[in-house]
């Protein structure tokens, strides 16, 4: 809903899995279709992808800006987000409902998102209106209608939004907490979705100027797949965005290197809220960019992808240790992280849930894993590919996230071959890449109970 | 003052704009062109001989399946005091059979790229695998033997009622979630729909291994089953399939007896705070008895929910979201099963401005009664609802679901491709009489939330409230209240 992505929320409590058994894992039979985009660059810099596709009388409309919440101006946390709210406020030739008028109303949908690199506005609508919903992203792209009532109005919005996913959420804070500890300097330890404090500071003026510094035709991508005659297209991208114009001015990068970290990390809080322990421990990981990154993600399959995955397998099937757990290469464009986290089950004290993904993790850097988990996680992989590529919107949604994110729109495509060749030697040897030798940070999140409990252990040993 | 309209903040605007050439050349939005025809795959069906039925869609391209073998019961038969036992034996058939462990199992499936999973719902239990079509029998052989041996071993059903346990500990701290328990039982109260689906900490402490078995017994029958297929196969691969897979399925006499419920027609509004103090928000909630899924007035109830609290331009999303900045999202639901029904209204909202937004849940809903859905409203309701329905059926899982509610509830296959002309069938004159019929009753009111920060307020437009301390509720009566022991 104009709404804020980039965090996952109670999800991986719920993950079920369960592992240790192997059954033998098949060879690939089936392979997923490329994508045979089509790419053109307008002159004022806009980037175009295209796929045509005639599948439903549908098409998925993305703008993609090279603008997150890494680019939220400084003691402006939630900036980018608050901004990608106000993008639906129309201009003066574009009604504040126009977009709604143009994709819900007419039996299509519009929404955004705001991630920690991009910021992305996407439509899906009959294919008989792609012409004016075409028009409507360019007119936004060239101007905003911003005054202080929508402005007001639209950030009490985002300040709900902020307590319907951090304060009505006994989870929330341990959520932020995790970029919030694990980066020292990066701005990608501020959390994308702010906090009160620095929405209240924001200034109408503040929104004009991110507009005219980051919306611009040169930082942005245009997506457009399904149901569309490429010529007539051609023309539309040509004649709405081609007339919007290009800046003189650079547009500033974040340019911030996030330094090796030189020692370990414990930290603690505890809530009213959280009726369960959680626990979540953190490696400095490397770009989305990098050559590791198939890797990587074969391993998130490998130790918590489904019931069968290792985590899920000894903490919740076996030891019963956790309620749920997780592991995810958090890898963005400039660097990422890699983390394995875990809901305790109830009546767990924290050193147990410790301690058990501790050796799940010193295991698997020892040890390495099988050709079959190995099969099975590529095996997985591909069906979610393919299931992404069901719908316009979910492969215009792999095509500009491969275009942007990882800088390179080919991925899209050769992704895939790249994960199918990673061994079993690889995975372990890039997993001891980021953690061997590496320092770590522990995030503790637990319920106010075991405050006193924690307190009167220690007093009883000193 | 606390309202504006859109028109007045565009106005504004104008002296503020700083770029006022328009985009190739054009001022207001191009027109459309002609739309096009869409239409879905026709379901097929066809019938085994021990009663399974099979559907199956056909849908070549992706080379993609997704399977449900549907049973067309679910946790409206939940014994008394023993919420949650259709949910756990759904859940736990995947959790071991005859043959292979729950370990076994998942790594099965999982292997072969797909996920399988079950559970209950209202009206309906079931298994579900997606997987790639050439690894379509390997997944089946898994889906039947899950469904006709599972074993029900006493170390799964302990470890699962601890994980339900502990995802209910986490669950009753959330407002939202905490106010759709309480809401179930302000709409159905007894009835068969009032307790908590999936169980509540003391009903899922009392479930025995017996409760379970004695639901599978009863209600997994082949008679009472669907087979749903849709993606990269025919029907004469489909009916191979369930053959080969389903065959041996026997049909057992048919003994199932419905539990007498007390009926809603005794039914009255009432409001209900719950008072969290830890909560970060409060949920706003407006509820009543609604219509069943064979109701002549079902589509008109979309259409009119659809008006009311779907989509951001919603009734409700205008007031609430747009114009007052007070939620992040307003929404409403009529959610129509075989013997009942509900309609409920709810937003989350900083707890200062609960009783604002529960007297704008009620004056629009009173709205839909003074001011009519017509023209342009309408149609763009209507195009919500038909737009929506046909992207959730772009996807061989969307297509499964669908097929399996309208199996649930006795509806035709060809329905699939008659919603849309029967949605945009609906009339302004429908929807007014629909508003008369059904919302001339007053709703019940939820709020679970902070009460000190909005309770003197709710009182001044809320008669006789009701306040329940969160240590005081109990979900598994029907007036929630603990018995002072």
């Amino acid at each position: 809903m104009k709404a804020f992505f980039g965090l996952v929320m109670l999800c991986f409590a719920l993950t079920p899995a369960l592992c240790g058994v192997e059954g033998p894992a098949p060879t690939q039979a089936v392979s997923v279709p490329p994508l045979p985009f089509k790419h053109m660059t307008l002159p004022n810099g806009l980037q175009v992808y295209t796929v045509e596709d005639h599948k439903s009388p549908t098409v998925a409309v993305q703008v993609w800006y090279h603008v997150g919440s890494k680019d939220d101006p400084s003691g402006r946390s939630g900036f980018a987000h608050l901004f990608e709210h106000m993008m639906f406020k129309g201009n003066e030739h574009l009604t504040a409902d126009a977009f709604d008028d143009l994709t819900e109303n007419i039996g299509g949908e519009n929404n955004a998102f705001t991630a920690e690199d991009v910021t992305v506005y996407h439509e899906v609508v009959p294919s008989n209106y792609l012409d004016p919903i075409l028009w409507a992203e360019a007119e936004r792209m060239s101007a905003l209608a911003l005054n202080e009532q929508n402005f007001a109005s639209e950030r009490d919005v985002v300040k709900e939004e902020y307590r319907q996913r951090i304060l009505a959420n006994p989870y929330g804070e341990f959520y932020l907490d995790i970029d919030r500890k694990s980066f020292a300097v990066h701005p990608y330890k501020r959390p994308g979705i702010g906090n009160i404090a620095e929405l209240d500071a924001s200034k109408l003026p503040e929104v004009r100027a991110f507009h005219s510094t980051f919306y611009r035709p040169d930082n942005a991508t245009l997506v457009v797949v399904g149901d569309f005659k490429q010529e007539e297209l051609d023309g539309w991208i040509k004649k709405y965005f081609g007339a919007v114009s290009k800046p003189a001015e650079k547009i500033p990068r974040v340019t911030v290197n996030e330094p090796p970290r030189k020692e370990d990390k414990l930290e603690t809080s505890y809530s009213a809220k959280a009726p369960l322990a959680a626990i979540a421990i953190t490696y400095l990981a490397p770009s989305v960019r990098s050559k590791d990154a198939p890797a990587l993600s074969l391993v998130e399959e490998i130790l918590a992808g489904g019931v069968s995955s290792r985590l899920y397998q000894a903490m919740v099937y076996e030891q019963q240790v956790a309620q749920g757990v997780s592991c995810s290469a958090d890898l963005h464009e400039d660097l990422g992280l890699l983390v394995f986290r875990a809901v305790l089950a109830s009546g767990k004290s924290i050193e147990i849930g410790k301690k058990s993904l501790t050796d799940q993790i010193e295991n698997v850097l020892k040890n390495g894993v099988t050709e079959a988990e190995l099969a099975k996680a590529k095996n997985r992989l591909l069906t979610s590919k393919l299931l992404e590529r069901e719908t316009a919107n979910g492969k215009a949604n792999a095509l500009g996230e491969a275009a942007v994110v990882y800088g390179d729109a080919a991925r899209v495509n050769t992704d895939l071959a790249m994960m199918q060749a990673v061994t079993a030697a690889q995975i372990k040897e890039v997993l001891n890449k980021y953690i061997t030798g590496k320092k770590k940070v522990v995030i503790e999140y637990l319920p106010e109970s075991m405050k006193s409990a924690r307190k009167e252990k220690s007093e009883k040993k000193s | 003052m606390k309202t504006r309209t859109i028109f007045g903040s565009v106005v504004v605007f104008f002296a503020a704009i700083h770029f006022a050439s328009a985009i190739g050349g054009i001022e207001t939005a191009p027109p459309a062109s002609a739309p096009h025809e869409i239409t879905f795959v026709q379901p097929k069906e066809a019938r085994l001989e021990n009663g399974l039925r099979v559907i199956v869609a056909e849908r070549p391209g992706l080379p993609l399946m997704a399977a449900e073998l549907l049973v067309r019961t679910g946790a409206e038969v939940d014994p008394d005091g023993r919420a949650g036992a259709a949910s756990m034996t759904g859940s736990l058939l995947t959790k071991g059979t005859e043959k292979m462990s729950a370990p076994q199992i998942a790594s099965a499936v999982e292997s072969l790229g797909g996920a399988i999973d079950s559970g209950a719902r209202w009206d309906a239990s079931s298994a579900t695998v997606v997987v790639m079509s050439d690894k379509a029998e390997p997944a089946l052989s898994i889906l039947a033997d899950v469904i006709l041996h599972p074993a029900f071993k006493q170390e799964e059903i302990d470890r699962l009622k601890n994980q339900t346990l502990d995802s209910l500990r986490v669950v009753l701290q959330q407002p939202g979630a905490l106010a759709r328990f309480v809401t179930d039982r302000v709409v159905y109260g007894s009835g068969e729909y009032g307790h908590a689906a999936g169980g509540t900490m003391e009903t899922v402490e009392a479930i025995q291994r017996d409760d379970l078995v004695k639901l599978y017994k009863t209600y997994y029958t082949p008679e009472n089953a669907t087979l749903i297929l849709a993606g990269d196969l025919t029907l004469e691969q489909g009916k191979k399939y369930a053959q080969q897979f389903f065959g041996d399925w026997k049909a057992e006499p048919s003994a199932s007896q419905e539990p007498a419920r007390s009926k809603a027609a005794d039914w009255k509004p009432e409001n209900i705070v719950v008072d969290m103090p830890e909560a970060g928000q409060a949920s706003v909630t407006l509820a009543q008895p609604s219509i069943k899924r064979d109701s002549p007035d079902y589509y008109t109830g979309l259409v009119v929910n659809a008006a009311l609290g779907t989509g951001f331009v919603s009734r409700l999303n205008r007031e609430i979201r747009i114009k007052r900045g007070l939620s992040y999202g307003a929404r409403s639901a009529i959610d129509s099963r075989r013997s009942g029904g509900s309609f409920v209204a709810s937003a989350q909202t900083k707890n200062p401005s609960a009783a604002e937004v529960a007297g704008l849940l009620q004056s629009e809903l009173k709205r839909l009664g003074t001011e009519p859905v017509q023209g342009a409203e309408l149609k763009s309701r209507q195009a919500v609802l038909t737009g929506g329905y046909a992207r959730n059926l772009e996807t061989n899982r969307g297509l499964v679901a669908q097929i399996a509610s309208l199996a649930t509830y006795d509806r035709p296959l060809d329905t699939v491709n008659k919603f849309i002309p029967a949605i945009n069938a609906i009339t302004a004159a429908d929807v007014s009489a629909f508003a008369a019929k059904y919302f001339e009753t007053p709703s019940s009111l939820v709020v679970v939330g902070k009460a000190p920060e909005f309770l003197d307020a709710l009182k001044k437009d809320f008669a006789d409230v009701k306040v329940i301390p969160q240590a005081d509720l109990d979900l598994n009566r029907a007036d929630l209240v603990k018995v002072k022991q």
